[in-house]
C-alpha cells in the first residue's frame, strides 16, 4: 500500500513498541511474538517498524544481503565489488507459501530454457540481516513452523533438493503476531521468540477517541499524515542508533546475573535462553535509556515479556502467564 | 424510527453504494441466509452494469487467491508461467458458502484488504444463528451484514452500486459525535475498535452521499445501525451483570472526566440516541439471544468444508518420491517438472520435431503424505445435582491437563455438559487453552441428570468430527444415576432405557468410549452401560484432576 502509519503515532501499546525497539538495539534478543485480539493494531504496528529502521549497507548484487564480499556465497555470481545501502528487509511471510517459496529451490524457468541448474533464492536470503513477520504465526503449517525453526537456530539455509546444494546465512529476527483464540503456538515455537507482548484493545474513551482520530487522519492524506510525525520517527531512530552505539559499554553485574538466574528457577523456565534473553533485553533497555550500567528497575520491566511465554503452562493455575512473572519478580526482588 | 431502516433493499443499497464509494474503508457485506434469487438478483446487479465480479469457493488453496507457478501452461509453454491469484483481480468479490470459509483463507483475505486495495467483498454466508461462527477472522473487516431470513426475494430490489470518481470530500465530523460513537460501541459490547473507525467513516460517507458537508444526527443512527448492531454483544443497560472488566474500567473512567457538563450531555444524548437505535433495530428476540450469548459456547475456529478436503490429500507434506500414479496417489508437478527441467535441451536434440516439455514417465514425482489422523477426545461431563459440585471441578482441571499437552498429541478437546432437562455443548472442538478456559469457567452445576442426552449430543458431534477426517473418543464422566430421558422428562427408568438406546447407537457406529464412574460407589448400571456401547470402564471414586487426566490418557490408548 502506500506510506505505512507512523511508528510513533501508534497510541498506547507501549509493551509491542518497547518490545520492537529492543530487538532493533540488540538482534540477539531474537524476535517478538505480538498475540492479541482482532483490531488491535497488530499488524499496523510491525508495518510501521518497518519504516523505522536505519538502513544497512550490502553488497551490489547480492541476492542474501551480504554486507561484505568476503562473505557473499560462492554460488552467487552475480555480486559486483561496490556496495550501497538498502533499508533493514523486513519480509512478510504469507500464510499458504510453499517450501520452496521460503528456503529457495531450483530455477525452472533457467533450467528449461538453459539446461542448466541454477538456483533461486527464496525469502530466507531476502530476510538476512533483517526481519521476517509472519502474521497469523499460529495458522502457519505445521512443516513450515519446523523448517523456520531449524534455520532460526542454525542461522544457516541449506538447501539439498533437486540436485541442488546450496547453503548461505540466513540471520533474521522473527516477528509473529497472532490471535491466540484461533489456534495455539507449539511451545518449541514459542521459546524461539525472545520476547512476547500480549496487546489489548486500548481500555480508556480519551486513548479510542484518539485512535480513531488520528487513523482518520492518516486515512485522509496519508504522505501528509506521515510528515508530520517525520520528526517524532527520526528522534526514535537517532535514539535506536545511539543505544545500539551504546550497547556493549553497558555494563552487567554479578548481582543482576544472579536476581536474573533467581527469577528463572524460580519460574522453572526450561533451558538457559530466558536467562540470557532476561540480561540482553535488560542491558538494551539500559542502553536506550541512556543508563551506564543495568540495574533492577530494568529486569523488572522487562521480565514479563522476557518470560511471560516460557514458563510450563499450569493450566489449574489461573493466573495469566504475566501476572506470574510478576509475582515471581516481586518474590525475588522484594 | 424512520421507515427506511427497516427496508433490506434500501439498507442493501446504501451499503453496496458505500462499498463502492471506499472499499478500503469499508471492507464488503456480509449476506446471511440469502436464498438462490437473492442472490441471482444481487449478481444481476453488477452484470447490467458491466462491473467485474469474481466468485470465490470456500474450497480453494491458498495459491488459488494468491497466485502462484502455473504448472500446467509452464509445461506446455515450456518456460515459466505464473498465475495471478484471484485475489489480484479488478472488481467486486462474491465469496459463496461463507459458512465452509477456512480459517486460512480468511487470513490471506483479510491480509490482501490490509495491503493491497483490493474490491469490495461480498460473503454468503448460510449458517444459522446457533453454528459457530466461522466468519469471525473476515467479518471484523466487513463494515455490514444483512439479514435475508424474512425478505421475500421480490421485495429485495436494491439498486445497483454507483460508481465515483476519487474526489470524494467528506464530512466533518464532530468531537460529540465521534466520542458518542466511541461509548456506544462500548455499551453494545463491541471492544474492536475496527468497527468504531468503520462507523464513523460510515457517517462521513452517509453525510457525502446525501450531499451535506457536515454528519448529521440521523447520519449517525443509520450508520451505527448498519455498521454496529449486528456486531452487539450485550445489551447493558438491560443486564448490568454481564458487564466485564474492561467495560468497567472503561465506565470509571468516563466518570471521571466531568469538566464541560453541557458537552458530556450532548454527548449523552447522542449516545443514547445511538443505542435505542440499534436496539430498535434489532428482533426482540435476538436481544434475549445476545444476552444468552455470554454464556454460550464460542465459536471454534476448525469448521468447514475446506478442512475437510485438506486433512484427506494434505497431512504433513514429504518429500515425493518417484513413481508413477495410480487412482489414490498423486503427482506432484512441481517436483516432476523440477526433474525434467535440467534434461530439456538434451532431450529436444534427440526428438527435433517436439514442440512442449519432453517429460519422460521417470520424472513422474508422486506427493506423500504423513498421515497421522487428528483424534478429538469428547468429554461428556455429568454436572447434574447427583454428581457433586467438586467432580465438575476436577473434570474441568482435566480437560485443561489433556488440552495443555493436546498440542504434541496433535488432539482437539471438546466438552459436553449434561445437567437438569437437556446436554449442552460447552466446547467446539479446540485446541486453543485459552478459548477452553474461557468457556469453562462459566459452566455450573446442579439439577437432574441427562445421560440419554448427553450421549447423544456426544455421538453427534463424534459422528461431524468423523466427517471432517478426524477420530473421536468419548470420555463420559459420570455416576451413571439418569433420571431424565431423551425428551427431557424425569424418570429414572425411561432415562436409563433411553441411554440404553443411545448406547447401542454408538456401539454400531464403533465409537470408542471410555465410561468413569465418578460416584462414591461403583454403578453396576453404568458399566452395563459401558458394555453396550463395547467401551472400557474405570471406576474413580476419589480421583483429583491430575489422577483422572492420567487414567483417561491412559484407557485413551487403549481405546
Amino acid at each position: 500500500m502506500n506510506t505505512p502509519f507512523p511508528f510513533s503515532a501508534i497510541v498506547g501499546q507501549d509493551n509491542m513498541k518497547l518490545a520492537l525497539v529492543l530487538t532493533a538495539i540488540d538482534p540477539k534478543i531474537g524476535g517478538v511474538l505480538v498475540f492479541g485480539d482482532r483490531g488491535t493494531g497488530k499488524s499496523t504496528a510491525i508495518r510501521a517498524f518497518a519504516d523505522l529502521l536505519p538502513p544497512i549497507k550490502v553488497v551490489t548484487g547480492c541476492p542474501v544481503n551480504s554486507e561484505h564480499h568476503i562473505d557473499v556465497p560462492d554460488w552467487v555470481d552475480t555480486a559486483s565489488k561496490k556496495t550501497h545501502r538498502i533499508n533493514t528487509p523486513v519480509v512478510d511471510l504469507p500464510l499458504g507459501i510453499s517450501s520452496d517459496r521460503i528456503t529457495g529451490a531450483l530455477d525452472i524457468e533457467y533450467a528449461l530454457i538453459e539446461g542448466k541448474k541454477r538456483f533461486q533464492t527464496g525469502l530466507l536470503a531476502k530476510a538476512n540481516r533483517g526481519y521476517l513477520y509472519i502474521d497469523e504465526v499460529n495458522l502457519l503449517e505445521d512443516h513450515l513452523v519446523d523448517l523456520l525453526l531449524d534455520v532460526a537456530q542454525s542461522g544457516e539455509n541449506v538447501v539439498e533438493r533437486e540436485g541442488l546444494s546450496v547453503r548461505h546465512t540466513s540471520q533474521f529476527i522473527l516477528i509473529g503476531s497472532g490471535n491466540p483464540e484461533e489456534g495455539e503456538l507449539r511451545p518449541q515455537l514459542l521459546d524461539r521468540f525472545g520476547l512476547s507482548v500480549e496487546v489489548l484493545t486500548p481500555g480508556t474513551v480519551d486513548e479510542r477517541i484518539e485512535v480513531i482520530k488520528r487513523r482518520d487522519d492518516y486515512d485522509n492524506n496519508s504522505d501528509e499524515y506521515a510528515r508530520s510525525w517525520d520528526k517524532e520517527n527520526k528522534k526514535l531512530r537517532t535514539k535506536i542508533q545511539r543505544a545500539k552505539k551504546n550497547l556493549y559499554s553497558v555494563s552487567v553485574d554479578t548481582n543482576i546475573l544472579e536476581c536474573c538466574a533467581k527469577i528463572c528457577i524460580d519460574l522453572g523456565s526450561d533451558g538457559l535462553r530466558g536467562e540470557l534473553t532476561l540480561v540482553r533485553t535488560a542491558r538494551a533497555l539500559a542502553a536506550l535509556t541512556g543508563k551506564k550500567s543495568v540495574d533492577i528497575a530494568q529486569v523488572k520491566k522487562i521480565a514479563p515479556m522476557a518470560l511471560s511465554h516460557r514458563l510450563r503452562r499450569d493450566p489449574l493455575d489461573d493466573a495469566g502467564s504475566g501476572t506470574r512473572v510478576e509475582r515471581s519478580v516481586e518474590k525475588i526482588i522484594g | 424510527m424512520p421507515e427506511d431502516y427497516m427496508d433490506i433493499s434500501k439498507l442493501t443499497e446504501i451499503a453496496l453504494n458505500l462499498c463502492s464509494a471506499a472499499p478500503q474503508a469499508f471492507g464488503g457485506i456480509v449476506f446471511k441466509n440469502a436464498s438462490e434469487a437473492h442472490m441471482s438478483h444481487l449478481r444481476g446487479l453488477f452484470i447490467s452494469e458491466k462491473i467485474p465480479v469474481t466468485i470465490l469457493q470456500p474450497f480453494y488453496t491458498l495459491k488459488d487467491l494468491t497466485g502462484g507457478i502455473d504448472a500446467i501452461s509452464t509445461m506446455s509453454a515450456g518456460k515459466l508461467v505464473t498465475q495471478s491469484g484471484l485475489l489480484e483481480k479488478p472488481g467486486w468479490f462474491i465469496q459463496v458458502m461463507g459458512e465452509k470459509l477456512p480459517l486460512e483463507n480468511q487470513a490471506v483475505m483479510c491480509k490482501q484488504m490490509d495491503e493491497k486495495q483490493i474490491g469490495p467483498i461480498l460473503i454468503f454466508d448460510d449458517s444459522r444463528r446457533e453454528d459457530p461462527n466461522v466468519l469471525q477472522k473476515i467479518s471484523d473487516r466487513l463494515a455490514f451484514q444483512v439479514d435475508l431470513i424474512n425478505v421475500r426475494h421480490c421485495d429485495f430490489e436494491p439498486s445497483d452500486p454507483s460508481t465515483f470518481d476519487r474526489n470524494i470530500r467528506l464530512a466533518a465530523i464532530t468531537d460529540n459525535q465521534r466520542k458518542a460513537l466511541v461509548l456506544s460501541a462500548i455499551k453494545l459490547g463491541i471492544y474492536s475498535i475496527r468497527p468504531v473507525i468503520m462507523a464513523q467513516k460510515a457517517t462521513q460517507f452517509l453525510s457525502f452521499l446525501d450531499g451535506r458537508d457536515f454528519v448529521s444526527n440521523r447520519d449517525l443512527e443509520l450508520a451505527s445501525v448498519m455498521v454496529l448492531a449486528h456486531r452487539a454483544i450485550i445489551m447493558q443497560s438491560d443486564e448490568p451483570d454481564q458487564t466485564d472488566d474492561t467495560t468497567d474500567k472503561i465506565e470509571t473512567s468516563e466518570k471521571d472526566e466531568g469538566e464541560e457538563l453541557t458537552h458530556d450531555d450532548q454527548t449523552q444524548l447522542l449516545q443514547d440516541m445511538i443505542i435505542e437505535a440499534v436496539k430498535a433495530k434489532l428482533p426482540s428476540d435476538l436481544i434475549n439471544h445476545l444476552k444468552m450469548q455470554n454464556k454460550r459456547v464460542t465459536n471454534s475456529s476448525k469448521t468447514g468444508f475446506g478442512h475437510k478436503i485438506k486433512a484427506k490429500v494434505r497431512g504433513r507434506p514429504k518429500p515425493s518420491t518417484n513413481g508413477r500414479p495410480n487412482g489414490r496417489e498423486r503427482i506432484e508437478i512441481l517436483s516432476t517438472l523440477r526433474n525434467a527441467a535440467p534434461w530439456q535441451k538434451m532431450r529436444k536434440m534427440q526428438q527435433p520435431g517436439r514442440k512442449g516439455l519432453v517429460i519422460l514417465p521417470g520424472d513422474l514425482q508422486i506427493q506423500q503424505f504423513h498421515n497421522r489422523s487428528e483424534r478429538v477426545i469428547i468429554f461428556v461431563v455429568d454436572a447434574s445435582g447427583s454428581a457433586a459440585v467438586a467432580r465438575l471441578a476436577e473434570a474441568k482441571g482435566a480437560v485443561e491437563l489433556m488440552l495443555a499437552n493436546a498440542y504434541s498429541k496433535r488432539d482437539f478437546v471438546a466438552l459436553i455438559g449434561f445437567r437438569g432437562q437437556f446436554a449442552q455443548i460447552l466446547l467446539e472442538p479446540t485446541r486453543s487453552l485459552v478459548q477452553a478456559k474461557k468457556n469453562l469457567s462459566s459452566f455450573a452445576a446442579g439439577g437432574g441428570t441427562p445421560l440419554a442426552s448427553g450421549l447423544e449430543k456426544a455421538l453427534k458431534l463424534a459422528e461431524r468430527s468423523r466427517q471432517s477426517g478426524k477420530t473421536p473418543v468419548m470420555a463420559v464422566l459420570t455416576d451413571g444415576k439418569a433420571n431424565i430421558d431423551l425428551a427431557g422428562n424425569p424418570g429414572r427408568n425411561p432415562a436409563m432405557d433411553d441411554a440404553q438406546k443411545i448406547a447401542k447407537v454408538g456401539c454400531e457406529n464403533k465409537i470408542s468410549a471410555v465410561f468413569i464412574d465418578v460416584g462414591r460407589k461403583s454403578n453396576p448400571n453404568l458399566s452395563d452401560l459401558a458394555n453396550l456401547m463395547n467401551a472400557q470402564y474405570i471406576n474413580l471414586p476419589r480421583a483429583n484432576a491430575r489422577d483422572l487426566s492420567e487414567s483417561l490418557k491412559m484407557s485413551l490408548e487403549k481405546a
